[in-house]
């Protein structure tokens, strides 16, 4: 989230899209009821399903799933053309003024410039650079300025296109457009609040970027009751990312080491931005600073100035390691181990059936877990019994250790330890430690290849078996070596190995003033929900990203009743400022991660082109109505083995959307009684029209099938998805929740494999967050006798 | 709150244990802002500490409602009503519908300041009424009649057939008493619901009503039926006007007619006809008396009852009167006594049916062994029509009887049809899931009157069976009587059997 849950209810508009708070994020969406019934704002809510979401909205457009650029790209459009926009916010505060070298105009094939057949060379779309320097047109009007080009990119995207992607109407577009775009003046805000209904899809980084260039285009970013906000699924999943969870990030987002990065010179060169305007602060200018105190963190008195700070210890990557390539390397017998903590590949990866026989291919597997997991029982299942060593290591819960979560409002929240594990269930921290220590000693035993990166490794805690995790916040934090000192905050860090920091980010978290994540202020005085003093928020404490940006050219806040920042005459007043504490306003960009100072409407950063373009999925019932061509994105990622089978419209002529209850969490919750009760069997929701069509009366079974595998289950019909006309024909969208597999309470749908629902989907991904397509798929639907 | 435990009113004790003096709890649902996350649901099963076993296949409904009903272990359930609306959010119908509107209501026990529960309870204690207005069941007193479930207009109380009591929502009184909210309250995510005095929440109610309306709901309101004296649970609705939407609230939910009438008027009416009855059977005795028949030495002896007859006579006899004693012990809190003298409340709604079952069996065996006696013949409608001489003991005027007189025909007769009717009614009181709730309002109505018919022909039997008619009791102890007796009061059945009287 840019802003946070609190901060919702500021929002003039709350816009839904991709995501369904109400039932997925229940306690966060009370603020979103609370901007409802406090400031009467309006709930859009845009959906393949009418879901509780929607139940509670001011307006309901049902859309085709995976359609969701076309949507957005149709509102830009709509702002663009009816002047909705915040003019003066963008002049001030994006990069619509800057010229563009040409090469950023999608063709009519619907490419850009630079394809190669399978990527794009991005060095083609660039600004029109003078001296190092971004050229900056007079006037909007300019035709080579970032604003026209996005104006001309978006004005395919009229109405009648959009209904006739998305499947509505132009009615219902037009009146969710007049809604949404009213925040385009200094005296409204609105928010937009997404999930994975955005985030997984093949081209899911572009419907977000189209939301962002919404969002700037109103002049809705950094401000109070703004933002483009991240409704993140699990309560921690906010910390994992920022602690580098993903193969391709370090902590803090520091960019991984690859295999041509051969020094630590080349590797900070590659990585350090250089400003594009005079006005840019460009944080990650201090890339060298976050990064050695980084590898200090990691190899402690190892890391020297004259050995690049143990820069050779750290792995560098030459390949794609996210989650699809990895199961792709495991299925082909080239990984021979996994541990799994907190992760169920089988139920929770596309394509289960593929991850099945990955699984199988493994020699040994350890899964840590509270529960028996499909992915720990996975050899009871298949087929054959496979050769792989299964280990299940109970684990302890969330409530049985302490720690912190990262709430999607990047509040890091300290929580206590409410019972201890049961019987010989160990925190992970603990099951991590032991199987370190043990590794380290037969490395320091026996040699071997390399033994450096795990010999060498700090590992500063007073009980090496059990890391405790206040050891480890404070290590995260980061200290001065020289004084033992905890750090106040990442601009201390320094490049010369005297700062040693474990997540640049998170610095000023835990100072020698203690654990500011552990702060239970409930007070309010800016009466904003910022609750300054409630936990801590990255980076610096800041609760609202960005927040230069909710004030105008003399420092003032758009929206005096909503002031994110306000310049005094000497400093910034109002949340931890989002720029310089004292620099003038008209000193620096707002954007200060970015090397123009500016927010990006246009932004040459994506593998999949410097602008968002509405493609189908990989799987779609209709051509691309814009460039039939070139229907699906030119640059999506999917996988070939010969379990990864994709279908056609004509055999399989329904659109499949994968989605979560409130009821329960992921699949977890089916192995509790209560939650289980609340929804004890897996179902599809099928649009009745379709119902009708196939003799399908409710609760029949039915099976659904795609390329990949088929599940069973009984049959909701409901009116809450309708029928579609899309390209001249009708589409029918069914639901299928993802909660069910073979192990768990839930016990009526137990045969086989059980209704899990990734047995059908599709292991396709985005190129830029390499997050598989699970929200959008083919499928057959069969009435079982 | 200063003192919430204290008494407002008890079930099955006629009086009002306390006046009301505190302010009522109230808990306000605003339907409008509800998401159906279940929190309360869950909440409440924790608290509560409720057992819940999932169970699929019967689930899978149209929505995502949990299931069907409340349960005896789920007092709180979320109602999913899925409604088409028109362009301006009004229902309408299914074609005319261009939306959806999903109507969450929170389905419980609404706490009615006039409880129907309370009011057609039976047991003594088992329903009470806080003076905080919280209608709070305590299983320990509940006989498990189900009667509470055939006064409660919101169809709430649950009855568990494996401990044989009923449950519903307690309003969490152990937190309440205590100065905490209830547990779903507490849970709730959205604020959707609120707890606090009756006024405040009204009050709050209203302002939410009011922004409904200004947001294009007109016929938005409160949902605070009067007919139960309001309650303690007060819904705000989008469309106030059609309550029966949110999963069938209903309109303008009493205390309805048949259970007023049965909790009321018959009981006054019952023990007048009762007094008034043993009052007339006094005043009888003292003016006509007796009718006894001279006994000679030697006399002989005629067989009037079989031993199969007499059998089933004091099985009937018996079992009318264990099912009279308890039936009036549940009947009238005066009479409550009578349960405990025969095993509490409890064992009476346990064998009270199956006793009830047995003597209309014996009351239907006695009537095919006798339906040839039963017969009216001409006489009888002469005799019928002198029952004024046969009251006042002018039988010379009457003329004779075979083995029944007309009186005793008629009044065995009446008494199979009151057994029918006590049998037949009772099978819903019985077994009070399976039938209708308006059907088992009027069983009980009709069971009730129909007792107290029985319980007078039984007096009226008793009176002349054993008071006037002496000899009579004796026969159906031992079976004979003698022939004078025969030939006085049946002297047409004495003659068939023994032949014309012998002159003195």
């Amino acid at each position: 989230m840019t802003n946070g849950w609190t901060d919702i209810r500021n929002a003039d508009v709350v816009l839904v899209m991709g995501g369904n708070p109400a039932e997925n994020h229940p306690c966060g969406f009370k603020w979103v009821l609370e901007a409802k019934k406090q400031r009467r704002a309006k709930l859009v809510c845009v959906d393949p399903r009418f879901n509780r979401t929607a139940a509670v909205s001011d307006l309901f457009v049902q859309i085709r799933s995976g359609t969701d650029i076309a949507f957005l790209g149709g509102l830009i459009r709509y702002a663009i053309e009816n002047r909705r926009y915040h003019e003066e916010y963008v002049r001030l505060h994006t990069n619509a003024l800057l010229l563009l070298a040409p090469g950023s105009e999608l063709d009519a094939n619907g490419l850009f410039a630079g394809f190669d057949g399978t990527r794009y060379d991005r060095s083609l779309w660039r600004y029109d650079i003078e001296a190092g320097m971004a050229r900056r047109a007079d006037s909007l009007d300019d035709p080579r300025c970032v604003f026209q080009h996005l104006r001309r990119h978006f004005s395919r995207y009229t109405p009648q296109v959009v209904a006739d992607i998305c499947g509505c109407s132009p009615q219902d577009f037009l009146g969710a457009a007049e809604v949404i775009t009213s925040t385009g003046t200094a005296d409204r805000a609105g928010t937009i609040l997404y999930a994975l209904g955005w985030t997984q899809h093949s081209c899911s980084v572009q419907i977000i970027r189209a939301a962002a260039i919404l969002q700037l285009l109103l002049g809705n970013i950094g401000r109070p009751g703004g933002g483009l906000n991240a409704l993140r699924g699990h309560a921690n999943i906010q910390g994992g990312t920022d602690h580098g969870v993903a193969f391709h990030a370090l902590p803090g987002y520091l960019q991984m080491p690859r295999a041509e990065d051969t020094s630590l010179a080349a590797y900070l060169s590659r990585t350090t931005p250089r400003a594009l305007l005079p006005t840019s602060l460009n944080t990650w200018q201090h890339t060298p600073r976050f990064f050695v105190s980084l590898l200090k963190a990691f190899y402690g008195p190892a890391a020297r100035p004259d050995n690049d700070f143990a820069y050779d210890l750290l792995p560098k990557i030459d390949g794609n390691y996210s989650w699809v390539y990895l199961f792709d390397r495991m299925y082909a017998g080239q990984i021979r181990g996994l541990l799994a903590f907190g992760m169920n590949p089988v139920a929770g990866g596309p394509n289960s059936d593929k991850i099945l026989a990955a699984l199988s291919r493994l020699d040994w597997l350890v899964v840590a877990e509270a529960f028996e997991t499909e992915t720990a029982a996975f050899w009871k299942v298949v087929r054959e019994a496979p050769a792989t060593e299964v280990f299940l290591l109970p684990a302890a819960i969330f409530a049985e250790k302490d720690g912190s979560f990262t709430n999607s409002a990047r509040w890091v929240q300290w929580k206590h330890r409410a019972a201890d594990p049961p019987g010989e269930a160990r925190p992970d921290q603990e099951i991590l430690a032991r199987i370190f220590l043990a590794v380290r000693a037969l490395y320091e035993a026996e040699g071997g290849a390399f033994p450096d990166p795990i010999v060498q490794l700090s590992w500063p805690y007073s009980d090496p078996q059990r890391p405790s995790l206040e050891e480890v916040a404070r290590e995260i934090n980061g200290r001065d070596l020289a004084s033992g000192k905890q750090l106040s905050g990442f601009t201390e860090l320094r490049a010369d190995g005297s700062t040693a920091c474990g997540n640049w980010i998170y610095c000023g978290s835990f100072t020698e003033a203690g654990n500011l994540m552990d702060r239970r202020d409930g007070r309010d005085p800016s009466g904003l929900g910022r609750y300054e003093g409630w936990a801590w928020s990255w980076p610096m404490n800041r609760r609202v990203l960005y927040n230069r940006a909710s004030a105008d050219a003399q420092g003032r806040p758009w929206d005096p009743t909503r002031p994110g920042i306000a310049w005094d005459g000497a400093r910034w007043r109002g949340d931890v400022p989002d720029t310089q504490a004292d620099a003038p306003p008209d000193a620096l960009g707002a954007f200060i991660m970015l090397p123009e100072g500016l927010a990006r409407l246009w932004a040459p950063d994506f593998a999949d082109g410097p602008f968002p373009e509405h493609y189908e999925a990989a799987e779609h019932p209709v051509p691309n109505l814009l460039h039939p061509q070139r229907s699906i994105n030119p640059v999506a990622l999917i996988l070939q083995s010969d379990r990864d089978r994709l279908g056609t419209a004509d055999e399989y002529d329904i659109v499949a959307t994968t989605f979560r209850l409130t009821e329960h969490f992921h699949y977890w919750t089916k192995h509790i009684a209560p939650t289980t009760a609340l929804q004890p069997e897996f179902f599809i929701e099928v649009p009745e029209e379709l119902a009708r069509e196939r003799g399908i009366a409710h609760a029949d079974r039915v099976r659904v099938r795609t390329a990949r595998g088929a599940i069973q289950g009984r049959a909701l019909v409901t009116r809450r998805i309708r029928a579609m006309r899309v390209g001249g024909r009708i589409v029918y969208q069914i639901g299928i929740p993802i909660h069910w597999g073979f192990t768990g309470r839930a016990g009526a749908s137990r045969e086989g494999l059980g209704p899990l629902a990734n047995l059908l989907t599709a292991t396709v991904a985005d190129p830029n967050s390499f997050t598989p397509e699970y929200k959008t798929f083919l499928c057959r639907l069969e009435k079982l006798s | 709150m200063s003192d919430p435990l204290s008494i407002l009113r008890t079930s099955a004790t006629g009086t009002r244990t306390a006046v009301r003096s505190e302010e009522q709890v109230c808990m306000l649902i605003d339907t409008s802002t509800c998401i159906g996350c279940k929190a309360c649901e869950v909440a409440c099963v924790e608290w509560n500490d409720l057992h819940v076993e999932p169970e699929g296949g019967q689930r899978v409904l149209h929505s995502y409602q949990t299931m069907p009903d409340m349960t005896p272990a789920f007092w709180n359930l979320i109602r999913f009503n899925e409604v088409p609306v028109d362009q301006n959010r009004r229902p309408t119908t299914e074609a005319a519908g261009v939306s959806l509107m999903m109507l969450m209501r929170k389905d419980m026990c609404l706490h009615c300041a006039e409880p129907g529960c309370l009011i057609a309870c039976p047991a003594e204690g088992a329903i009470v009424q806080w003076s905080n207005g919280i209608v709070d069941f305590q299983q320990e007193h509940c006989i498990g009649c189900g009667y509470c479930m055939t006064g409660c207009p919101f169809h709430v109380p649950k009855l568990d057939a494996r401990t044989g009591r009923v449950y519903k929502c307690t309003m969490c009184i152990d937190r309440v008493s205590h100065g905490l909210g209830p547990a779903c309250v507490k849970a709730c995510p959205t604020g959707c619901l609120e707890f606090g005095t009756k006024s405040e929440m009204l009050a709050r109610a209203e302002r939410r009503v009011e922004r409904l309306r200004e947001e294009g709901f007109a016929q938005a309101g409160i949902y605070d039926p009067q007919g139960v004296g309001g309650t303690g649970v007060i819904y705000v609705l989008h469309h106030a006007d059609q309550p029966e939407l949110y999963g069938g609230l209903p309109r303008a939910p009493s205390i309805t007619a048949a259970v007023r009438l049965w909790k009321g008027p018959l009981k006054w009416l019952g023990s007048g006809s009762l007094w008034g009855a043993l009052g007339v059977a006094i005043l009888h005795y003292l003016t006509v008396g007796p009718r006894r028949v001279a006994g000679r030495p030697g006399e002989r002896q005629v067989l009037r009852y079989r031993t199969s007859e007499r059998l089933l006579h004091w099985t009937i006899a018996l079992s009318f009167l264990y099912l009279l004693t308890t039936g009036l012990g549940l009947w009238s809190p005066h009479l409550a006594f009578l349960l405990r003298v025969i095993g509490g409340g409890q064992v009476a709604r346990a064998w009270h049916p199956v006793i009830g079952l047995m003597f209309a069996c014996c009351v239907l065996l006695q009537l095919l062994r006798w339906r040839g006696d039963l017969r009216l013949s001409g006489s009888d409608w002469i005799w019928l029509r002198r029952l004024r001489d046969h009251v006042a003991g002018r039988h010379e005027n009457l003329p004779p009887s075979g083995r029944f007189n007309a009186g005793q025909k008629l009044l065995f007769l009446i008494q199979c049809v009151l057994a029918a009717v006590l049998l037949s009614t009772g099978v819903p009181i019985w077994f009070p899931q399976a039938f209708a709730q308006s059907v088992r309002q009027v069983a009980l109505l009709i069971h009730a009157a129909a007792g107290v018919l029985a319980m007078l022909s039984l007096l009226v039997h008793v009176y002349m069976a054993v008071l006037v008619t002496r000899g009579a009791l004796g026969a159906m102890i031992e079976g004979t009587v003698s022939e004078a007796w025969a030939r006085e009061h049946h002297a047409a059945w004495a003659e068939e059997l023994l032949g014309p009287p012998s002159p003195p």
